[in-house]
């Protein structure tokens, strides 16, 4: 089955107790993209990998990974994979070879890899240390490392630069790029957007367990109308805009007040506002970005928006 | 490379570097020569009263306290080498690396044997090594009686690691387990203590209680007939109770019993649990 996605999940769910941690997400990651799982801390995406790694029993629905849907297929394909669940999982008292050496042996791959593996992320020097004393950032490499142990087809990355430094995010970034490179399928979780946004092919954005939207980073910006108007009173502009039957959304921001139309009509916009004794400073079509999209989708799950702008 | 061969190599690079288990295994190595060293002393300086201090003789010397903590040993050094890996979240990682959850049992399972064979041959090497250094007479290595000895004390040895082996996998972590597997012995012997003044007619039941069933199977009267008439005369002459005990296989099917069903509960909950 050679055009079978890599990763298709149908209606996946989890419960935990009174917790819905995943709730019925159908998604499907071809060959070749770079998809980026994103969304807020505690939308279940690290619950999703777990469910694909086989650590987390589904409630509901299934998966295929490779086009495996059985148990004994999805071991069988995790063979072709390489992943990471959270933080770096390795044995504190072993050093950083040697907890390679656990996972070459489980892949069945020769310790001549866990050397070149050390190499590519710059742990050559510090294998024989033990991992406990690894800092934050030589635990993320040593965790790429495992990953690519056997030279995996999907690569699954639960939040890799979590807790890094900006050049430890770049240097992550860069690892990411050579694999994407290379033609490998990656599946990147994240929960801040500007960190991978600029290497993701395709998104899922996903909220409180369900996907919100998914699609190639163009399909998930909206193609609606959008106007920015800026005005000195902005609440007599919200309260005028909750009467025009044109618009479908107010957002205020700190560029200004953004407006989704049903229609092109900026000009009868304008009018409409003048007719209220509204008068714009400035405006124009807007176009949303990525990060307008997720924040829109993902609205109210964040305290300040400062974790995502940042 | 096969899934056995595979199992066995990961665990023993995990235990190899894994000071726990050697100081666990150390400590008990230190035990057993404290305890053989004053019988092997006195045999030198012309040997005492009772049998002598060589086979098959020797194995009453050796097999007794406090080597019959031996299994006490094999339990936390179980629960050392197999709770953290919920903790350190290792256990999750070798499945994302490839293993089934099923694999992860049955890795255990091979740690598990492991430390049985260690913690039995500890004894039997030193007891072995004492009597050709004693210099009485050595005889045949075991008749009878000190063939079940040791047969008890390796099922003995079972029924702790599986003890702790079900304690790391439902607790999950090493201090709650060890915990826990102390706090039981204690618990237990108390309720054996006061439950039959109480009813004496649960004492039979209460005998093939885990715990009940160790101090059975470490004792010396439980497999020589004449250390059990000494003791009993002596209890005799003090007023005291005698010492009664179950069948022998009736006992070492129990805690065979036991150490099944640990073992399967271990399994299904393994299999259950998410990591
Ligand atoms: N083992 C668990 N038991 C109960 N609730 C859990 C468990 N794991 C995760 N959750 C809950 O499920 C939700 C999703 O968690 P998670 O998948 O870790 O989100 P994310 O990785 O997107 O931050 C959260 O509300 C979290 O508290
Ligand atoms: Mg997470």
């Amino acid at each position: 089955m050679p055009d079978s996605p890599v990763i298709q999940t149908f209606e996946l769910s989890k419960q935990f107790r009174e917790v819905r941690a995943v709730d019925r997400v159908s998604i499907a990651v071809e060959r070749g993209q770079v998809f980026g799982f994103l969304g807020p801390n505690g939308s279940g995406k690290t619950t999703t990998i777990g469910m694909l790694m086989g650590i987390i029993t589904p409630t509901a629905g299934s998966f295929a990974l490779f086009g495996a849907s059985d148990a004994k297929g999805h071991l069988a394909a995790r063979a072709r994979v390489g992943a990471t669940l959270e933080t770096p999982n390795f044995y504190p008292y072993m050093s950083g070879r040697d907890n390679l050496r656990v996972a070459a042996t489980i892949k069945d791959v020769g310790s001549d890899r866990i050397d070149e593996c050390l190499e590519i992320v710059g742990l050559a020097g510090r294998g024989r240390h033990r991992f406990r004393t690894y800092s934050l950032g030589m635990k993320q490499r040593l965790a790429l490392a495992a990953t690519m142990l056997n030279d995996p087809e999907l690569v699954i990355l639960d939040e890799p630069a979590n807790g890094l430094d900006p050049q430890g995010m770049k240097e992550v970034r860069d690892i990411i790029r050579i694999l994407a490179d290379r033609g490998k399928t990656i599946f990147l979780s994240s929960h801040l957007l500007w960190e991978v946004e600029r290497m993701c092919t395709h998104v899922a954005i996903v909220r409180k367990g369900q996907v919100m939207k998914v699609g190639t980073v163009a399909e998930i910006v909206s193609e609606q109308v959008r106007a920015l108007v800026r005005v000195e009173d902005t609440g007599a502009l919200e309260a005028a805009l909750a009467d025009y039957p044109d618009a479908t959304g107010v957002q205020t921001t700190d560029e200004g007040t953004v407006v989704s139309l049903k229609s092109d009509d900026l000009a009868g916009l304008n009018r409409y506002l003048a007719a209220r004794g509204i008068y714009v400073s400035h405006l124009a079509r807007h176009q949303q970005t990525l990060e307008d999209a997720f924040i829109e989708l993902t609205q109210g799950d964040y305290g300040s928006m400062t974790e995502i702008a940042s | 490379m096969s899934r056995p061969g595979t199992l066995l190599r990961i665990e023993f690079i995990k235990a190899r570097k894994r000071p726990a288990l050697w100081l666990t295994l150390g400590v008990f190595v230190f035990f057993t020569v404290v305890t053989v060293l004053p019988s092997l002393m006195r045999a030198m300086q012309g040997g005492g009263p009772g049998p002598p201090f060589a086979l098959p003789w020797i194995w009453r010397g050796v097999l007794q306290p406090p080597i019959n903590m031996g299994p006490f040993f094999l339990g936390a050094a179980m629960i050392l080498l197999f709770a953290p890996e919920f903790g350190w979240k290792t256990a999750r990682q070798n499945v994302i690396d490839g293993l089934a959850k099923e694999h992860l049992f049955f890795g255990k399972l091979i740690t598990f044997a492991l430390l049985v064979a260690a913690f039995f041959v500890v004894p039997i090497v030193t007891g072995v090594a004492a009597s050709i250094i004693s210099p009485e007479p050595t005889g045949t290595f075991a008749r009878g009686p000190e063939l079940n000895h040791m047969f008890g004390y390796a099922v003995v040895l079972c029924l702790w690691g599986s003890v702790g082996f079900l304690l790391a996998a439902t607790i999950r972590a090493s201090g709650g387990a060890l915990g826990i597997m102390f706090l039981y012995f204690l618990v237990e012997n108390m309720v054996t203590s006061i439950v039959p003044a109480w009813n004496p007619a649960l004492e039979r039941y209460l005998n093939f209680l885990p715990t009940q069933l160790f101090d059975t199977l470490t004792r010396i009267e439980f497999y020589y007939p004449d250390a059990l008439a000494l003791a009993n005369e002596q209890r005799a002459a003090m007023g005291q109770r005698l010492l009664e005990f179950p069948e022998y296989w009736a006992v070492v099917s129990a805690v065979l019993a036991y150490v099944a069903l640990f073992m399967g509960v271990s399994f299904v909950t393994m299999r259950k649990r998410d990591l």
